[in-house]
């Protein structure tokens, strides 16, 4: 940084000074040749202290009043010029009276400069504005990325974590990595190019790249660029910065004389334009009066190369070149590194051991399933968690349950089970053995209907062999009930005989109680019937009324079942 | 060596590609192209003992509907000016553009070259006129790219006159 600045003191603002003091120091020599002359000066002196007064009056002859007026306002110029440096320095120590005084007409003249070629002093500033925008931008850019950092840190991926990985290895921030990974380019030739006849004055190219004839791309690069300035309204001293096409990018940097364009393969970051930008004003700083008087001759700028080439093999700051250019690792990363590579090796390894030790209790669940009768595995196979398929016997061991003996939780295991009837021995047994509970059970339950059928009464209107109403509602229910009964009897193999027992009335004599408990009987007998039990089956009895029987069981029927095989 | 941008300048259909084609590559189709902007082609030519790269900068021809770009001429050392020997009126467009870039880049050397000298019989443009314009100070040549006649001569005094000055 200190170098660049010296050398930018020296160059083209001092150079542009001189040349405008040269041509007064001209004109003098022209006007009065004697005057420079300083040893024809001395002895000039020597004579005017002894004749002064005869000199005079013979100069008056000679050049008349207004000639000797001119030499003597030469004179006097000239001996102003001789002490005006000294005088000046010798003020500068003093109050700022001499900078006030010089201010407007300094002022004046950088106007006055302005106002007839803008360029001129463009020219001098540019090498001075890059370095001081870039300065400030830069600045702004570094606070930009720190933030940038601290977002990316936030976030987590698989990527970014891989990511992190390399920035701890290799000693970067997370954020320089990020840039380099989404990054990727090669700068393939850079060319310097003259602004005015797009003529090529220099050319880098990387060495695995093959390139166009360089001395057309310049030109037809110049073509271009003034096709897209003619031909939409920009503003003026804008001009085409970058062409893309795909993955190719072609970065054009414009000084006041030449051009720089970057070739590059791939999405380049912005430190790239940085760079360009330096080359190019560096270029403009030390060749800017060859690039000025550029004749057609290239060779002049042969010395620029080593610009060229620092944008040729520009990298990201970080991006790995060569193997010995990464960061060594210190001691206590390292260590650090050997923790972390036993821990995984040894998480790896009980992962393992307990990924075979529950395949082992899975191969001795199959095994015992193999031994169980009723149960058949058709398939099975590894899948995150086991997954089993096969044939059960309803009656078979529950497979659930003989995980536990494997040491397996049912989550570890999908098992779908399709049913069937196995012809085990062992299975054969208890299906017999269920078969006949269901006998047994059928048998209980036909009692059941049987008290049921049983338990219900009838009861008659005095002097009527007719139900009615709710009476007559219950004989039909009964008559129902006694038809489910036969068929639920008939299919264990029993027959049922059903005797119907009606009571005459309390008051009457003997004989017309029996015919009036007859007659109920048979009435109900025809009811049955007609509900569909066999006439066969059904018994109608009149029954005499008894001193010991209940009171109120005179005018009512009863029904009794009894089960024959 | 030195490097030099010549433009070919003139009239739509000229003939400036097919002289820069037969002088660059040899080569001459009959089929006709128009140049759409410009087309840059280069050559390495020796004048006056000294080795001259020409980019040649082959500018689409002036039209009723686009006009030669001067931003295409700027930093061009020189220029041929190319006339259609049968279109009388691609002279006076010649002319017209020499006038122009006169004024937008200033003087610098060209030689009007009169293209399509196979089909001389049909020709526009009379000895007469020739004449009077080799008077007023007007370098003058006669080519056929066709049947390349004066074709290397033309640009190789276009290239006498960028060495000269060296």
């Amino acid at each position: 940084m200190a170098n660049s600045q010296t050398s930018s003191t020296d160059s083209p603002a001092n150079r542009r000074a001189l040349n405008v003091n040269e041509p007064n120091i001209n004109e003098l020599d022209v006007n009065e040749p004697n005057i420079n002359d300083q040893s024809a000066k001395a002895p000039n002196a020597d004579i005017g202290s002894l004749e002064t007064a005869d000199l005079e009056t013979l100069r008056q002859l000679i050049l008349g009043d207004a000639i000797a007026q001119t030499l003597n306002s030469s004179l006097q110029a000239e001996a102003v010029s001789r002490v005006l440096p000294g005088a000046i320095a010798q003020a500068s120590y003093q109050e700022n009276e001499l900078t006030r005084a010089l201010m407007p007409t300094i002022e004046k003249a950088i106007k006055e400069s302005v106002r007839i070629d803008e360029k001129i002093l463009a020219e001098v500033m540019f090498p001075i504005i890059g370095p001081a925008t870039r300065k400030s931008i830069g600045a702004a850019i570094d606070g930009l990325l720190q933030s940038l950092n601290q977002t990316l840190e936030y976030s987590v991926s698989a990527k970014s974590l891989s990511w992190r990985w390399e920035a701890f290895r290799t000693g970067k921030t997370f954020a320089e990595v990020v840039m380099l990974r989404t990054l990727v380019f090669q700068v393939e030739q850079v060319l310097l190019i003259h602004k005015e006849t797009g003529l090529l004055l220099l050319q880098r190219v990387n060495e695995n790249v093959k390139s166009q004839d360089p001395d057309l791309v310049s030109a037809m690069l110049t073509a271009i660029k003034d096709f897209v300035q003619d031909s939409f309204s920009v503003e003026a001293g804008d001009s085409l910065e970058a062409l893309a096409l795909g993955d190719l990018n072609i970065w054009i940097e414009e000084g006041p004389h030449a051009v720089l364009a970057c070739v590059v393969r791939g999405r380049a970051p912005a430190g790239l334009r940085t760079l360009l930008r330096g080359s190019q004003e560096k270029i403009q700083r030390l060749f800017g009066e060859p690039l000025e008087n550029f004749a057609g001759d290239p060779a002049v700028l042969k010395s620029s190369a080593p610009y060229l080439d620092d944008c040729l093999h520009f990298r990201f700051e970080g991006q790995p070149v060569d193997e010995e250019k990464r960061v060594p690792l210190s001691k206590g990363r390292k260590t650090f590194l050997w923790a972390i590579a036993v821990i995984i090796a040894t998480a790896i390894g009980i992962r393992t051991f307990l990924n075979y030790q529950v395949q082992q209790n899975w191969n001795t669940y199959l095994t015992d399933l193999e031994q169980q009768p009723g149960l058949v595995v058709i398939s099975q196979h590894k899948q995150g968690q086991y997954v089993l398929s096969g044939l059960r016997d309803p009656l078979a061991v529950d497979p659930v349950e003989r995980l536990a003996i494997a040491h397996l939780q049912p989550e570890q295991v999908k098992m779908s089970w399709r049913p069937y009837w196995s012809l085990a021995p062992e299975l054969a047994d208890k299906r017999m053995q269920a078969l006949l509970s269901l006998v047994s059970s059928e048998r209980e339950n036909l009692e059941v209907w049987r008290s049921r059928i049983e338990s219900r009464r009838l009861q008659f209107q005095p002097a009527k062999a007719v139900p009615v109403g709710h009476d007559l509602d219950l004989l039909i229910r009964q008559a129902d009930d006694i038809a489910v009964l036969a068929k639920q009897a008939s299919a264990v193999g029993e027959a049922i005989e059903i005797t119907v027992q009606a009571y005459g009335d309390r008051r009457g004599t003997q004989f017309s109680t029996a015919d009036l408990g007859l007659a109920r009987a048979s009435y109900v007998k025809r009811v049955l019937v007609s509900r569909g039990i066999s006439a066969t089956t059904i018994k109608a009895k009149h029954l005499a009324f008894q001193k010991e029987d209940l009171a109120d069981l005179r005018g009512s029927a009863v029904f009794k079942v009894k089960f024959t095989r | 060596m030195i490097q030099k941008k010549v433009c070919m300048v003139g009239a739509f259909a000229t003939g400036k590609t097919s002289l820069v084609a037969r002088f660059v590559k040899g080569i001459y189709s009959d089929k006709y192209q128009t140049t759409i902007g410009v087309k840059i082609d280069k050559k390495l030519i020796e004048a006056q003992g000294q080795t001259v790269k020409m980019m040649l900068w082959d500018i689409h021809g002036e039209d009723e509907f686009q006009n030669v770009r001067m931003s295409y001429l700027r930093g061009s050392a020189a220029y041929l000016l190319v006339v259609d020997g049968t279109r009388r009126a691609s002279l006076e467009t010649a002319l017209n553009l020499k006038a122009r870039v006169a004024a937008s880049i200033g003087d610098i050397p060209f030689i009007l070259v009169i293209n399509k000298y196979d089909l001389a019989s049909e020709w526009e443009i009379a000895e007469a006129d020739m004449a009077a314009l080799e008077e007023s100070g007007i370098e003058l040549i006669k080519t056929s790219a066709k049947t390349d006649l004066a074709v290397e001569d033309c640009f190789l005094r276009l290239a006498t006159k960028l060495v000269q000055p060296l």
